[in-house]
């Protein structure tokens, strides 16, 4: 719901997203990231109100490296508060003008605060396919030492390939002794072959978006990433239920406000 | 490490399914764009044959020979490979054509996992077959791939092409995972169209292996735009705004962290420039852009 909505253009009511997180709940997703409170306004109501349905899906929402946005996310007393760790060399200099220890440091005090205010904290490597895996070692160890209770590995561009995704959520789980979240993008049509290797060489969690929703070529695609699950696990997932969900939830999207 | 990168565009193929008709000058533009964005040989079928004059393009095609008849057509210079599909004989084919031409041969294996089928073809083949093609195919498995190539060194001069269906999405990370492999080249279509959940994008493919590798593929990439519209125009068929390499609004960005990020070093968020392709970068002004689209 967060990462979809981020396509240009995108922008769902608070009555939009109630509608698409019971239809989710529905479903039995694991977790929603319902959206970014710091935005405030409606985006804050939104995720407030999401929290207070009961849903049996866990409640997340995204943060940056801020003890302001944070406290938003808190006062939606959200199941799960997730803090958005940038982690390639490129977008720790570029980006944020800052370097390692800075961001070592960031991500300990948030994580520090959000277990201190009984909350639990998840931590996303963005731009994880870029950065050095020495470094995301590190920083996951540190994370889980703080209490992080998940992490997540985004290959923010799209960069990745099958062979390469397996191998390094395969070394990345083999090293954290943490549940691990695998979070594709688009960008070269991959990411659903890209995220079924994620789920073989050991992630716990994949992201998806209904209908691939996302920045540029969108996220890994509910629907895509179940057909393929089922075929190569042999699984008999309920596709059938998810592309029905899919087309409630994009007319939800199309819906005049 | 990919060494090369060798294209077969099918897209001709389904020229017969066109929701319009279109002129041969369109056809010929069509085919002179999808030769110089991403197809290396064009296949093609007798139908698409009589739609345009072959003998006034300048390009390499391989020829589907789906019948006897179909062999009258196939001496045409530029008709370089001829296509035998999966179940068809080659081996009453005239000498000649033999001769002069590349031959590929099609195995479907997709309901034969234990590869006989392509052990067959590879330990006993005719001294005219060039290139296997293996159709079929449609999840990745590093052990599948490692037994092709295996089975590839009992007969070193038959090179491997990868048909990849698309049924499961995964078709263009199989070929490019092929292409990593070592295979010879990859069959496919531009926009990924065609039955049964469709092929390759090749276009995705060639944008993969030059951006992820760096590789110099020797495809001129800037005129993908151009090609979607005018696919759009050829077949009738719209390209959807999103489409990876293509998708008319791939470069437009809302979301005020990106933007800020882009603006700074559009490295950032942009697995590479939009001009690359053809496209432009766009702001837009919305619901998560905040302060950072004025």
């Amino acid at each position: 719901m967060r990462d979809g909505e981020q396509r240009p253009g995108l922008a769902l009511s608070i009555e939009q997203k109630l509608e698409i997180a019971l239809i989710m709940d529905d479903l039995g997703i694991f977790q929603i990231e319902a959206g970014t409170p710091a935005m405030g306004g409606d985006e804050m109501a939104a995720v407030c109100k999401i929290s207070k349905l009961g849903l049996s899906s866990r409640i997340s929402a995204w943060n940056r490296m801020k003890r302001e946005d944070i406290m938003c996310s808190m006062d939606c007393g959200v199941d799960i508060i997730h803090i958005s760790v940038p982690s390639s060399d490129l977008h720790i200099n570029k980006k944020l003008g800052k370097d390692r220890p800075w961001i070592e440091g960031h991500m300990i005090a948030c994580i520090k605060f959000i277990v201190e205010n009984k909350f639990k904290a998840s931590v996303g490597f963005e731009d994880a396919s870029r950065a050095d895996i020495s470094f995301l070692k590190h920083l996951a160890s540190s994370a889980r030492d703080e209490g992080a209770e998940m992490i997540r590995y985004a290959d923010t561009l799209g960069i990745l390939t099958p062979a390469k995704s397996e191998n390094i959520i395969g070394t990345l789980k083999r090293s954290i002794n943490a549940p691990l979240q695998f979070h594709g993008h688009n960008d070269f049509g991959m990411a659903a072959a890209n995220s079924l290797a994620a789920a073989k060489g050991g992630a716990d969690y994949i992201d998806c978006t209904f209908g691939g929703l996302g920045e540029r070529s969108g996220n890994c695609n509910i629907i895509h990433f179940m057909k393929s699950y089922s075929k190569v696990f042999g699984i008999n997932a309920p596709v059938e239920g998810f592309i029905n969900a899919e087309k409630k939830i994009l007319d939800i999207f199309m819906k005049p406000k | 490490m990919i060494k090369q990168i060798k294209t077969i565009d099918m897209s001709l193929l389904y020229l017969y399914k066109r929701k319009r008709q279109v002129s041969p000058d369109m056809i010929k533009k069509y085919i002179k764009l999808l030769n110089k964005t991403c197809a290396d040989i064009l296949e093609i079928n007798t139908y698409a044959l009589s739609l345009f004059d072959i003998s006034k393009v300048k390009a390499e095609f391989a020829l589907r020979i789906e019948n006897e008849k179909d062999l009258l057509k196939a001496s045409e210079k530029n008709i370089t490979h001829l296509i035998c599909p999966s179940g068809n004989l080659y081996i009453n084919w005239p000498l000649s054509l033999l001769e002069e031409k590349k031959i590929i041969f099609e195995t479907d294996i997709k309901s034969n996992k234990n590869l006989e089928l392509f052990n067959s073809c590879i330990t006993k083949p005719s001294e005219h077959i060039d290139i296997i093609r293996i159709k079929g195919i449609a999840t990745f498995s590093r052990k599948y791939f490692e037994r092709l190539l295996e089975l590839k060194k009992l007969n070193p001069r038959i090179n491997i092409d990868l048909c990849a269906g698309n049924k499961y999405y995964c078709a263009t990370a199989l070929s490019y995972e092929a292409c990593k492999y070592g295979f010879y080249s990859i069959s496919g279509t531009f926009t990924g169209f065609g039955p049964l959940g469709g092929h390759t994008p090749i276009e995705e493919l060639i944008m993969a292996v030059s951006v992820i590798d760096n590789i110099a593929t020797g495809h001129d990439t800037k005129y993908f735009s151009q090609l979607a519209k005018l696919y759009e125009q050829v077949f009738g068929s719209p390209v959807s705004s999103f489409k990876p390499v293509i998708g008319n609004k791939i470069f437009e960005c809302e979301s005020g962290i990106h933007v800020d990020g882009i603006t700074k070093d559009c490295k950032t968020y942009e697995p590479y420039p939009p001009e690359i392709v053809g496209l432009k970068r766009k702001f837009i002004r919305g619901k998560h852009s905040k302060k950072a689209v004025q």
